[in-house]
């Protein structure tokens, strides 16, 4: 979930309104976000809907705030503006490298510090969460009254072509940035493989930015007191550049711009054509069978408040009849799927406070998983066995679940990318985890008996996963006279009151001692195991108490009864 | 020391050694005589005494070095032919003919060097002379005291108080405790017939609390021979009716035994499981390891979304995929990413990777079940739950475990709405979070709309996010063959167990501390 900085004043600037921070909270729940910190002048606010980027910035969450609490929107015409003289040129290379590219310049904003903050962190949330890293989409913001256009989106020779980067004194080429400058190393990445870069720059050929990665030091950086900007976005997936491009206009129309439409000429097709006007509204009309609408929000709902709901939220061209609702989202908007979308708005703008709850009155039967009724029962005997129940985290270590019990043979589940070696597989076995117990415990007064029931994952080639998941049973007691007998005493109970009858054979098992050790079966199937922990494991672990102990698939085990 | 100390915390033995000083003047006793006056052995007296003193009972009222006088072998076979050979001898010199050496060792009650040792021994002191071959007396008084006053003086004592006792030296005549201490420094250890020995005596005086307690003992008639245990052979034989037994001190603890017992967290967990099942959910199970498929791709998330890089799922390193996709689910959800298929959905737009959803991961949330039970031809109306263990890709802390659990699950069903959601989850906060008061608050999840987050008003904790719920979007349950609305809820299970448990530390839920699990006292049911 993105979160961004706002700042307070600016935010309320825009919202047209003063709050304190409750009230604020309060207001802000409708636009599904949450101050995470507050710190002087400025918030932490975090964004829950991962879908809607148009709310990643103090401008787009004032722009919902104002709308919900006054029931309209700003209509920002200028999406359907006549197209204009400005143009972006697009060079033929590229088609097959960052084929997109969308613009538009805006006059008349002051930037101030305030302004060029949050446009700053606009771009940023938009690219890195939106734009994903920056490959979908990057964009650039520049001061454009130097700019002469057209501008030019070509590709360039990275070799024969320099440029003097943010935060350099001197000229590099376009390959040396990547492997020279900070920022460069982050994004090299994205140009991997590229045999000419994407460059834009002015008709007199001053280079602006290589984008996804940086922009120029001189011509075009915004600072605080320009009124006339470009703004670009570039990318590999046209929609998200386009909306990209209509929420960076917004943003800076809610700071008083006047956005003026830049023509993207291409040389190849997209999906939009070869001319795309940008910024571009690309919603379509949303069509909801008002039938729907009741069945989602159960009950009935009039019309008048459907379309106060839908003008609070941003909607446009909203048209009602006896049987759907017909609207049209916010130009900048792109997070609208499903009718169950438009009504989920409508819900939000009415208030969930607005709907009375009511039980769902169905009658079904509660019903436990038999597996979990046999762990209960398997449980509640060990317990009178006298074994303290354990319970244990499923990820463990190579070392502890192979090395540590002598099994190196063992094959278990493992994590390609694991956070830390100590969770680094899944747990083809309990013992393991109450051997690491015992280790921790030498403390507690003995004798210890501890037991464990849960799940475990095991390697299985022909099952459809190559894995399955299993119920185990491990139980283990530490003592000076711990043996194989006094814990195959509880074993007996187990079998005696769950009615399996199981026999030992001998086992080589290499984690007990030879010749003390025995396989479980049942039906001539092997289902568990049982013996003295072989002193070897016990060094392994630090134990310096005898250990017997015995593991059971009570999937198995519970079959029988 | 408290004066009115609960009689039942007595020790019969320290009853006894009490009322061993109703016996002695001004309440004092010295340890020598305790045995016998208490009538138990010394060092049931030595334990006694020691109780007695820690509770303020007695004290030490003096201390003295007391010599003691006992019989060697030697004495003992003297006090059995009763009488010394200078006795012996003497009583033969105080007769006429006055007899010689020579005559005197025909007697064989002592062997020559007896006799020789007491002729000489006599002779050297003058109690006797040499009167040419014959011996005489020569000093009466002195040859009196050996044959009238030493043998009833001291071996007679002996006879008294028995050949092993130890008499005290200051109890025998002047003459005697000369004798004593003559005979004991001047002859080798091994000949000499007795034996003195130093030790220290205490005189044990009881305190006024003491006094008053064997005041209520004698009142009460405690004599310390009361029964301690009911044996069965006094059950068969009937002779509880002759005994009394003794009253036991009930303000005395015994030690906490080590019991059998479920863990406390995964009991907790129990108790949420016992309450979904009684509001008439039916339980979930899956596997471990998922496909992104389930784990995601059915959720309709799509495959570029933000929570499904790899810093956010665990990955299965050997084997990579599953074996085969899962039809017709995999084609159905990738119409619904790619196009909406027949959903009513726009999708996604973009193109489904058959391959990625075949990717295994280890389940990273509970819904993953809830997906496997749509498509699986569930109950309608139905209500399903699962505790499900799952795993993200974070930092363990003290906010984060290894692998965590999720208790999720959804309500299907012809007349499920937005309100009946609310519904459902008011029911949540009431039965779960034992609050009578909540709230709803918009939300997003990428397989919800709407998306509701629950909050509860908790009796300790105030308002806390207990826990996200939504209607399934269409693009998610048609594909997988369900026509009705389903509500898909999840609770926020491991913040309420810590406040439960009193737990700071999330890991500690799962320790591996022995004395910890065993010392984590029941919790409050999660869910009564």
């Amino acid at each position: 979930m993105p979160t961004i900085t706002v700042i307070r004043e600016d935010l309320e600037r825009l919202a047209g309104q003063t709050y304190d921070l409750p009230e604020l909270e309060r207001a802000l729940e409708a636009v599904k976000a949450e101050v995470k910190v507050e710190d002087g002048a400025l918030l932490r606010i975090q964004l829950k809907d991962t879908n809607r980027p148009d709310l990643w910035s103090s401008e787009g969450v004032a722009r919902l705030l104002k709308g919900h609490r006054e029931g309209v929107h700003e209509p920002y015409g200028f999406f359907d503006d006549p197209p204009g003289e400005l143009e972006v040129r697009v060079d033929p290379a590229l088609e097959g490298l960052r084929p997109y590219v969308a613009a538009f310049a805006c006059e008349g904003v002051s930037v101030d510090e305030a302004a060029l903050e949050q446009l700053i962190e606009a771009q940023e949330k938009l690219a890195e969460g939106y734009g994903r890293g920056r490959s979908a989409v990057a964009i650039g913001i520049y001061d454009a009254s130097d700019l002469a256009f057209p501008v030019r989106y070509d590709a360039a020779d990275p070799d024969a072509t320099r440029f003097v980067p943010l935060g350099m004194e001197t000229g590099l080429t376009l390959r040396d940035i990547l492997s020279e400058h900070p920022t460069g190393r982050t994004y090299a990445h994205l140009l991997e493989g590229f045999g000419a870069f994407p460059l834009i720059s002015d008709s007199r050929g001053e280079v602006l930015s290589m984008p996804p990665v940086i922009n120029s030091r001189d011509p075009g950086a915004v600072e605080v007191g320009d009124s006339f900007l470009f703004c670009e976005a570039t990318g590999t997936e046209l929609d998200a550049v386009l909306l990209s491009v209509a929420i960076m206009a917004a943003n800076m129309a809610d700071r008083g711009g006047r956005i003026l439409p830049v023509n993207t000429i291409y040389p190849y097709d997209t999906p939009r054509g070869r001319e795309i006007r940008c910024p571009l509204d690309m919603t379509e009309t949303v069509e909801v069978d008002l039938d729907d609408l009741r069945r989602v929000i159960g009950g009935a709902i009039d019309n008048g408040s459907i379309e106060r709901a839908l003008a609070a939220m941003g909607y446009r061209d909203v048209a009602l009849d006896r049987n759907r609702v017909r609207a049209r989202p916010a130009p900048y908007r792109d997070d609208i799927l499903h009718p169950v979308d438009l009504i989920e708005d409508v819900i939000v703008a009415v208030g969930f406070d607005n709907f009375e709850p009511e039980l769902p009155h169905d009658f079904t039967v509660g019903k436990s998983a038999p597996e979990e009724d046999l762990s209960d029962r398997i449980r509640g005997l060990m317990v009178g066995c006298g074994f303290q129940e354990v319970f244990l985290p499923i990820l463990s270590s190579r070392a502890d679940l192979t090395e540590r019990v002598c099994d190196t043979g063992a094959r278990i589940v493992e994590i390609s990318n694991p956070m830390s070696e100590n969770y680094s597989a899944v747990r083809n076995a309990l013992l393991p985890g109450l051997l690491r117990v015992e280790a921790a415990s030498r403390k507690a007064p003995y004798p210890h008996h501890i037991f464990e029931v849960g799940e475990v994952c095991v390697i299985a080639r022909d099952e459809l996963y190559g894995t399955r998941t299993e119920i185990c049973l491990a139980a283990l007691e530490a003592h000076a006279d711990a043996t194989l007998s006094g814990i195959q005493s509880h074993l007996e109970a187990l079998a005696y009151y769950l009615g399996f009858d199981y026999s030992l054979t001998p086992s080589e098992h290499p984690t007990f001692l030879p010749g003390r050790a025995g396989e479980i079966r049942l039906d001539g199937n092997g289902f568990g195991i049982i013996g003295e922990i072989h002193p070897e494991v016990l060094e392994n672990w630090g134990i310096s108490v005898p250990v017997s102990a015995f593991e059971v698939n009570i999937d198995i085990a519970g079959t029988q009864s | 020391m408290d004066p009115t100390i609960d009689l039942s915390s007595l020790h019969a033995l320290e009853i006894k050694t009490l009322r061993a000083f109703e016996s002695g003047e001004e309440h004092e006793l010295t340890d020598a005589v305790l045995p016998e006056a208490a009538g138990i052995g010394s060092g049931q007296v030595r334990r006694a005494l020691e109780w007695l003193r820690s509770k303020g009972l007695l004290d030490v009222a003096g201390e003295a070095t007391v010599s003691t006088v006992s019989l060697t072998e030697s004495g003992v076979a003297l006090a059995g032919i009763g009488a010394t050979p200078e006795a012996a001898l003497l009583l033969r010199a105080n007769k006429e003919p006055a007899p010689t050496l020579k005559h005197l060792q025909a007697d064989t009650r002592f062997d020559r060097g007896e006799w020789g040792s007491a002729y000489g021994g006599l002779k050297a002191e003058g109690t006797i002379r040499q009167d040419g071959a014959a011996i005489r007396i020569a000093d009466p008084d002195r040859a009196a005291f050996y044959t009238e006053r030493l043998v009833p003086g001291l071996f007679g004592r002996f006879r008294e108080a028995g050949d092993g006792a130890a008499l005290n030296l200051d109890d025998f005549t002047e003459e005697i405790q000369s004798y004593i201490l003559e005979r004991t420094s001047k002859r080798g250890k091994g000949k000499a017939a007795i034996r003195v020995d130093e030790r220290l005596e205490r005189t044990y005086r009881l305190t006024p609390a003491g006094r008053g307690t064997l005041e209520r003992i004698l009142e009460s008639g405690l004599t310390g021979d009361e029964v301690s245990r009911l044996t069965p052979e006094m059950l068969q034989s009937g002779d509880w009716r002759d005994v009394s037994f003794r009253r036991y001190d009930i303000s005395i603890k015994p030690p906490r035994i080590l019991i059998g017992r479920l863990h406390p967290y995964r009991a907790y967990l129990d108790g949420v499981r016992r309450k979904l099942l009684s509001l008439g959910f039916e339980e979930m199970k899956g596997p471990l390891v998922e496909t992104e498929f389930w784990n995601m791709d059915a959720l309709f998330m799509p495959q570029f979304h933000a929570a499904r890089n790899i810093h956010d799922a665990y990955y299965v390193k050997e084997p990579i995929r599953s074996n085969a996709p899962e039809e017709p689910f995999f084609s159905n959800v990738a119409a619904a990413h790619a196009d909406g298929g027949d959903t009513g959905s726009r999708g996604w737009r973009y193109e489904f990777s058959p391959a990625r959803a075949r990717r295994l991961i280890l389940r990273s949330q509970g819904t993953a079940l809830s997906g496997r039970t749509l498509a699986s031809g569930p109950n309608v109306p139905g209500k399903y739950f699962a505790v499900a263990r799952c795993f993200r890709y974070d930092d363990v802390d003290a906010t984060h475990a290894a692998d965590f659990f999720q208790v999720e699950g959804i309500v299907l069903g012809e007349g499920i709405n937005f309100r009946s959601l609310l519904g459902l989850l008011k029911l949540f906060a009431l039965e779960i979070a034992q609050s009578d008061e909540c709230r709803f608050v918009p939300d997003y999840f990428p397989f919800t709309e709407p998306s509701v987050e629950l909050q509860a008003r908790h009796p300790s904790l105030g308002w806390i996010e207990f826990g996200g719920a939504g209607l399934f979007r269409p693009e998610l349950t048609r594909p997988l063959g369900v026509e009705v609305p389903v509500i898909a809820w999840g609770l926020g299970i491991d913040r309420m167990a810590m406040v439960a448990l009193d737990i700071d530390d999330i890991r500690d839920l799962f320790s591996t501390d022995l004395d910890r699990i065993r010392n984590e006292r029941e919790n409050r049911p999660a869910a009564t």
